[in-house]
């Protein structure tokens, strides 16, 4: 990105980028790529359980598109991914800062407990979070209770029970990308801040001037992972609402799931799953272009 | 340092994962397929941890030639790991343990061993609905099938003086119902409704034991739309009411309220209203009676709502037929339904109450016989065809009713539309 | 270090304060109800009404210690495979300009894009090619290319000035010398959260291990853990599960953390000050 390209060509012989990388294609060929292309390649074909696949051209796509529950899907899953990165880019950063204005001891201390959450098996964070939603014994309604309010019913309402969602996801992977947000700080120079001290810059400044121009490519990394990840939410509504109460919290990979792998369309599956790729890749690039441009400005 | 050191270095490592990763490798075992094609291997998946040792002791005494290899899988991850499995090549298992809502969409794919020679036969030895399978085949029978009862804590009835009365319609049920909620000032419940798909099967039970069924057996929609709607008005209505206590027994609050007895009453199948009630509130021993599932009103025939079941069923393309034959098979030898009636409670077979003792008195409900009575209504014909799609169709549908958002008719109306685009 | 005015240390303070009490409450809801009596389990209390041990017996009871092994196994082998990869090829995309580079870092990405459950078959097919089912090796080998590692570790070498490079390579260093004794000591930190990307992506993996291993003997903690779950559903378990899971949670957090410790004490927050003078 930053680096100029003049003259390279004397510098080193033209295999050395090659080596570099072949290591890591050596391994992705066959176990990543190679499965992705198979991916595409199911989307093309009808396969019923047992037989061999025969093509189809373009038929799954249409029974997919064609499908409402898909583009409820969808629409669900873009509503609680912009909830999500709405909440936790600023909350990331902002604890990340903190992180490294704390003392080294407060710091690890600090850095263990938020990190915890991502640690926990999905099947504890299913049966905490139940008992703190819960409407009749919840600790959460309990509290509402004391100040008179609630009970809230966080899972059993349409509307609300994507967001309990969406609070349980950013409670998990906050602390998580905090961390990898604080270790780039790490990785800046002490210097230049510094050298805006003495020029007078006041932590916002400092902040806008050193801190978000040199994390911007760490924070460009954690805003294309966890909208990645937003993208593909499955796990926690699998375990919390099963995609309830009436599908409002039915994500994308959950109908790409149930499609391949309870009615046993392959195809089907495959075809949303490219759908859905398409989706997070034009939204990336925009992303990308996004902030690339706010660079130049 | 120099360079060169480094570089080995670097080598070296990368070699020694290289190293781990192949030793690890061949460390595991798994691929006896290699060693020469024995036919006497017997693999078998099951998601129920009760089942190994029952398989290890009691199958593997029986037919000491075959290898019989247990793996367990967690349940939610069968159909997934049998579709890869199926798809993927040649690592199918002889048997599946599968449960008996997910049975017919895989049964339909034909693709399981027909078993109509041995089971034909013995059509008259199960209720009607507990053989199944696809294309006109008979690929199992169920396990353990989900007959349902009222489980009811009449000791704590009794402190209001409240009985339920005898030979019961849901009326009186209704009634009495009402009259805890008035005693305890509305923090007793004799019903449960659960979130999401529990819920949907929930009403299905409701629905199948009016004889409802939105599949028939061949697997076209056939839905008495009156009775569906008029089933999940009278389940609204009970919420309605305030009669209905909201959670499932997965929940680790659900037997609390048991414990404390706030549920007084709920509808449930053998597995969990009895065998987890016993384990997980043993001291309310001898508080509880099972009422067996009322009547919808004074004339009817009594029939039993349906929760499911379990099956075992083989693969076709497996390499050991006859193992899965003989295996299926021997859960109907007298080892084998006394191994049911230990892990499963309820036995389908109806001649089994001849071979094995059925009729032992449970000191649990006081005494009484819970197994027979169950057993003893009738099974209704209920077909799970499309189950993941239509579950799914049902749970949206009951939500959206129970929200006040769609009347049941409407409910019932976009359930059948679903269906129907299938 | 701390900095700033007494109101401003307050103010950090108390956000990060609320914070920390906010993740950490379910944190310690699951390590009281670990403690729990798996009858007491519902109780909604601060502090539990009694106190057991009884759980982490039954944890270890089941093949919970077996299942947790497995995972360190897998989970270990696919950091250090997976970050030696991404570390070399990260550097390659970051500091070479070559012909394919931004399609072959494009693919890589893109590949991302992909939910792993349209994968899984694909995967398990290929390693059925490779002979290599029912091994670690068909669960690391995948987990090993891990295409946000390999961008995590680019967007840090690609910070890194050009001119550090160019004064060595006057000085007569090989290529590799360059990556191994500037450029890698620089990006410290990006490589100590990539290490921690790659062992928590394992440890949390749950599909792969799935498909990949068989028995239960190799099960890894996650689908040990749903397993015994999954009892629940069916009534058909003599004694409840939650016990074994809340306590088997509680013991899998820790090696974890420690994995976070050692990236935090090596990596993360041991930048040599003054190493960059650009």
């Amino acid at each position: 990105m930053s680096a100029s390209g003049r003259r390279r060509s004397q510098k080193y012989h033209q295999s050395t980028p090659y080596l570099f990388i072949a290591p890591f294609f050596l391994l992705f060929i066959p176990f990543g790529a190679g499965s992705v292309l198979l991916a595409l390649g199911m989307s093309f074909v009808d396969w019923p359980l047992g037989q061999s696949p025969e093509l189809v051209g373009l038929d799954k796509f249409a029974t997919v598109l064609e499908d409402p529950l898909f583009g409820r899907a969808m629409r669900n899953t873009l509503y609680m991914l912009v909830g999500f990165l709405l909440a936790l880019l600023p909350l990331c950063l902002l604890v990340a800062v903190l992180l490294k204005q704390l003392r080294r001891r407060t710091a690890n201390v600090v850095q263990v407990v938020i990190f915890a959450p991502i640690t926990m098996s999905l099947i504890a964070v299913a049966l905490v979070f139940d008992l703190l939603y819960n409407e009749r014994v919840g600790f959460v309604n309990g509290i509402l209770d004391m100040i008179g309010v609630g009970p809230v019913p966080f899972l059993s309402d349409s509307d609300l029970a994507p967001w309990s969602i969406i609070a349980l996801r950013i409670w998990r992977v906050l602390g998580y990308y905090a961390i990898i947000l604080f270790a780039g700080l790490q990785a800046i120079p002490d210097e230049f801040y510094e050298a805006a001290e003495l020029d007078g810059a006041g932590a916002w400044q400092r902040f806008r001037h050193v801190t978000f121009p040199l994390l911007k490519p760490v924070t460009m990394f954690v805003l294309v992972a966890s909208s990645i990840a937003a993208w593909e939410l499955f796990a926690e509504v699998d375990v919390l609402t099963d995609g309830g109460p009436a599908r409002s919290t039915l994500t994308a990979v959950m109908y790409i799931f149930g499609a391949s792998f309870e009615q046993f369309d392959l195809g089907k599956g495959a075809a949303a799953s490219v759908v859905l790729a398409f989706a997070i890749i034009v939204s990336t690039v925009v992303a990308h272009r996004l902030l690339r441009s706010d660079d130049r400005a | 340092m120099n360079r060169a050191w480094k570089r080995k270095g670097v080598v070296s490592g990368v070699a020694a994962v290289a190293a781990a990763l192949t030793a690890c490798g061949s460390g595991n075992p798994g691929q006896a397929a290699e060693e020469g094609a024995v036919v006497d291997d017997l693999e078998i998946w099951v998601f129920s941890s009760s089942a190994p040792p029952v398989i290890k002791e009691g199958f593997a005494t029986a037919f000491p030639d075959y290898d019989v290899d247990v793996v367990e899988i967690p349940i939610a991850d069968l159909s997934q790991r049998l579709v890869v499995a199926m798809q993927g090549g040649d690592n199918l298992p002889d048997v599946v343990q599968l449960p008996l809502r997910e049975s017919g969409g895989l049964f339909a794919t034909g693709q399981f061993l027909d078993l109509t020679e041995e089971l034909g036969p013995m059509e008259d030895d199960f209720a009607d609905g507990i053989l199944v399978g696809g294309n006109g085949e008979i690929n199992a029978f169920t396990m353990g099938p989900g007959n349902m009862g009222l489980w009811v804590n009449h000791a704590a009835l009794a402190e209001h003086d409240i009985e339920i009365p005898a030979d019961p319609t849901w009326n009186d049920i209704v009634a009495v119902a009402e009259d805890l909620k008035a005693a305890s000032g509305g923090t007793q419940y004799m019903f449960v409704q659960p979130p999401g798909a529990n819920g949907a099967n929930m009403y299905n039970a409701f629905f199948s034991s009016r004889g409802g069924s939105w599949w028939n057996q061949d697997g076209e929609l056939a839905v008495d739309e009156d009775l569906a709607a008029d089933t999940l008005q009278f389940m609204i209505d009970l919420d309605r009411e305030g009669l209905v206590y909201h959670g499932v027994w997965t929940d680790a609050t659900y037997w609390d309220a048991i414990r404390n007895q706030e549920i007084v009453g709920w509808t449930m199948n053998f597995g969990v209203g009895s065998t987890s009630l016993q384990h997980n509130v043993p001291e309310q021993s001898g508080q509880w009676r099972l009422v067996t599932w009322p009547k919808w009103s004074e004339g009817d025939d009594q029939r039993t709502g349906v929760f499911g079941g379990s099956l075992y069923a083989g693969l076709d393309g497996a390499d050991n037929p006859a193992g899965a034959r003989d295996f299926i098979m021997w859960w109907l030898s007298p080892e084998g339904l006394q191994a049911q009636a230990d892990t499963l409670g309820l036995v389908s077979y109806s001649p089994a109450a001849e071979i094995i003792e059925l009729d032992t008195e449970d000191p649990y409900f006081g005494g009484q016989q819970v197994v027979q009575e169950l057993s003893s209504v009738p099974y209704p014909e209920f077909h799970f065809f499309h189950w993941p799609e239509t579950e799914a169709a049902i749970t949206a549908a009951v939500d959206q009713a129970y929200a006040g958002d769609i009347t049941p008719e409407e409910a019932v109306a976009q359930i059948v539309e679903e269906l129907g685009a299938l | 270090m701390p900095k700033g005015s007494f109101a401003g240390r307050m103010g950090r303070g108390t956000v990060i304060g609320l914070i920390v009490i906010v993740t950490a409450f379910p944190l310690y809801w699951l390590l009281i109800s670990s403690l729990k009596p798996s009858t007491r389990l519902g109780e909604v209390s601060l502090i539990p009404s009694s106190v057991t041990l009884g759980n982490y017996v039954a944890a270890f009871d089941t093949q919970i210690p077996r299942w947790m092994l497995n995972t360190f196994g897998i989970a270990l082998l696919t950091t250090l495979l997976g970050v030696v990869v991404a570390a070399l090829a990260g550097f390659g995309f970051a500091r070479y300009r070559f012909r394919g580079r931004s399609l072959l870092f494009g693919v890589v990405l893109a590949s991302l894009a992909i939910p792993e459950y349209a994968l899984v078959l694909p995967q398990f097919t290929i390693m059925r090619q490779f002979g290599l089912l029912n091994t670690w090796a068909a669960v690391i080998l995948p987990l090993a290319a891990n295409a946000l590692v390999l961008f995590l570790l680019r967007q840090y070498f690609s910070q890194l000035p050009e001119e550090l490079f160019d004064a060595a390579r006057l000085d007569g260093s090989g290529e590799f010398r360059l990556f191994w004794t500037i450029a890698v000591p620089l990006v410290r930190p990006g490589l100590g959260a990539a290490g921690l990307l790659l062992f928590l992506n394992a440890w949390n993996a749950y599909l792969l291990p799935l498909v990949m291993l068989t028995n239960s003997e190799q099960f890894t903690m996650p689908i040990g853990l749903a397993f015994l779950h999954s009892q629940l559903n069916f009534g058909i378990v003599e004694k409840s599960p939650w016990g074994a899971i809340t306590a088997g949670t509680v013991i899998s957090i820790v090696p974890l953390i420690l994995c976070l410790l050692v990236m935090q004490r090596q990596f993360i927050g041991s930048l040599t000050a003054g190493a960059v003078k650009a």
